[in-house]
């Protein structure tokens, strides 16, 4: 309950300061100008909408790649009864792992800048710039949540007669979704920041407004869009946080109560 | 029942973990294999269900090549007990013990019945335990369930990999005991892998001891005690006096009953 509090209050105190900054009727007298609030409401939603797709874009290569670098060799089935045998994925996992260690350290604002002269101005070079920033914590944290399930359980599992994709569906899964989600709730926290330097190379978002601030020196104005980015990373990253308590399986939560 | 044919296991880099192993073991007939640690005991036993595959020779169930079988249908057809962690911590008592039922299709009500059934045998509340996960159970409970779930769908052969190895000493010798008593109703023919030289005698019908990948000696315990077959067998129990005092106390014991 006093989580709620804490976090209703600052979220009420961020959003209630940037429309305090965006309603200040003195400053609209001088040079500097705050955003007018179709600007402010225009550039929350455009930040909302690239953070959940580039989100979407992430989750959608992340996960099933990390899962991928976990397989040993293995068939799939088509339809029309085609069989086709997979190559053990598990040789790339340091590729894809690594790779994800090396992309990490890039700086976002490098990653964002070099997307301008490689794929051009616009929000699609934004896009991709953001997706790949926020892949990374997902790929990390879905390998090791598959890698760190103990083997053990997956040996009962296969001892007692089930296929490889019943372990993977029953006990894999439902074992590594906890951290999955972990993985997803910090990638998204990051996307919405990193999304603030999309404006840099064309896109949209309420870098808009802070990045004008910054250019322009008005502490005000960087206010008004950073205090919305803020209680957009908060808000974003309790929710995911709720959703990930739902799915995971009550067994992982109950604590042992020996005495 | 079980009858091992020359089995010998290579692994690709050319370690041989099992040579030439060749033995039976009789319906009903509780055997252990017991040995030092890296012996083979384990991948002996991991032959018969197939966990690990074979290099050479054939082993036999009821008569019928295992290698000819559908590892799983094998696999679900011969209970499987390890340690207490291989308890699967997202599902609950009744839904560990039912893992193999499921597999085979059983409808939900005869699962359950069963489900009760084995936690009676077990020795746990039914009503009690069966909704619990296993985070909330002791280590001697857990190691209960993971019996209960090996004899899931009442397999006529029963694997078991250390199943209390990682058990307190008094615990150890309660859970051996209350096993004891439960395969004297259940008759179950059980290949039982272990380390412990105490353990081995006290519960085992017969004993495989193996050094370095191959057999030693396949006897009953007392044998094993009173006629050695060489000076390794006879080291291995009775290098040190009380050891042996003790041992020979637990076969007497056991042979009284």
């Amino acid at each position: 309950m006093r989580r709620y509090i804490v976090l209703v209050s600052i979220l009420t105190l961020l959003i209630g300061l940037s429309v305090w900054i965006t309603s200040l009727e003195w400053i609209k007298e001088g040079v500097y100008k705050p955003f007018p609030w179709s600007d402010v409401l225009n550039c929350t939603w455009s930040h909302l909408w690239m953070v959940l797709i580039a989100e979407s874009i992430a989750i959608a290569i992340g996960v099933p790649l990390a899962i991928l670098v976990t397989r040993p060799r293995f068939a799939i089935r088509l339809p029309f009864g085609i069989l086709v045998t997979l190559p053990d994925f598990r040789k790339l996992a340091p590729v894809v792992v690594g790779g994800a260690n090396v992309g990490q350290t890039i700086p976002s604002l490098a990653l964002i800048a070099i997307m301008a002269p490689i794929l051009g101005f616009g929000l699609n070079s934004a896009l991709v710039a953001i997706v790949i920033w926020g892949l990374l914590p997902i790929v990390r944290n879905s390998y090791a949540a598959i890698n760190n399930i103990d083997p053990a359980i997956v040996e009962a599992a296969s001892g007692m007669g089930m296929t490889r994709g019943q372990i993977a569906r029953k006990i894999e899964l439902p074992l590594a979704l906890p951290i999955i989600m972990v993985g997803i709730r910090i990638s998204t926290v990051i996307t919405v920041g990193t999304t603030e330097l999309a404006v840099l190379v064309g896109g949209a978002g309420l870098g808009r407004i802070t990045l004008t601030g910054v250019f322009s020196m008005q502490p005000l104005t960087i206010l008004q869009g950073t205090a919305l980015t803020s209680a957009m990373a908060i808000a974003l990253g309790f929710i995911l946080e709720y959703i990930g308590r739902r799915m995971t399986a009550r067994g992982l939560k109950v604590k042992a109560q020996m005495s | 029942m079980i009858r091992l044919d020359n089995v010998t296991k290579v692994y690709p880099d050319g370690t041989e973990a099992v040579k030439e192993m060749s033995f039976e073991v009789g319906k009903g007939e509780f055997c252990v294999l017991l040995g030092t640690s890296g012996c083979g005991k384990t991948t002996t036993m991991k032959m018969i269900n197939r966990l690990i595959s074979i290099t050479g020779g054939n082993i036999y169930i009821d008569g019928v090549d295992n290698a000819k079988i559908d590892e799983n249908e094998l696999r679900r057809s011969i209970g499987y007990a390890i340690q207490e962690i291989g308890l699967f911590p997202h599902m609950t008592v009744g839904q560990n013990i039912e893992t193999v039922p499921v597999l085979k299709g059983w409808p939900k009500a005869q699962r359950k019945e069963r489900a009760e059934q084995l936690l009676e045998l077990v020795g746990m509340a039914p009503r009690e335990f069966i909704g619990k996960y296993p985070s909330e159970l002791s280590g001697g409970q857990r190691q209960r369930v993971g019996v209960a779930r090996a004899l899931g769908a009442d397999p006529p052969v029963l694997l078991m990999d250390e199943p209390f190895g990682a058990i307190d000493p008094i615990t150890r010798t309660k859970l051996q005991d209350e096993f004891l008593n439960i395969q004297q109703e259940i008759k179950k023919t059980i290949i039982f892998v272990t380390h412990d030289i105490f353990e081995a005698i006290k519960m085992g019908d017969k004993i495989v001891l193996m050094k370095d990948g191959r057999l030693v000696q396949y006897d009953t315990p007392a044998n094993l005690l009173y006629k050695p077959e060489n000076k390794f067998v006879e080291n291995f129990f009775g290098a040190d006096q009380a050891i042996k005092k003790a041992l020979e106390e637990i076969s007497k014991r056991r042979q009284s009953e």
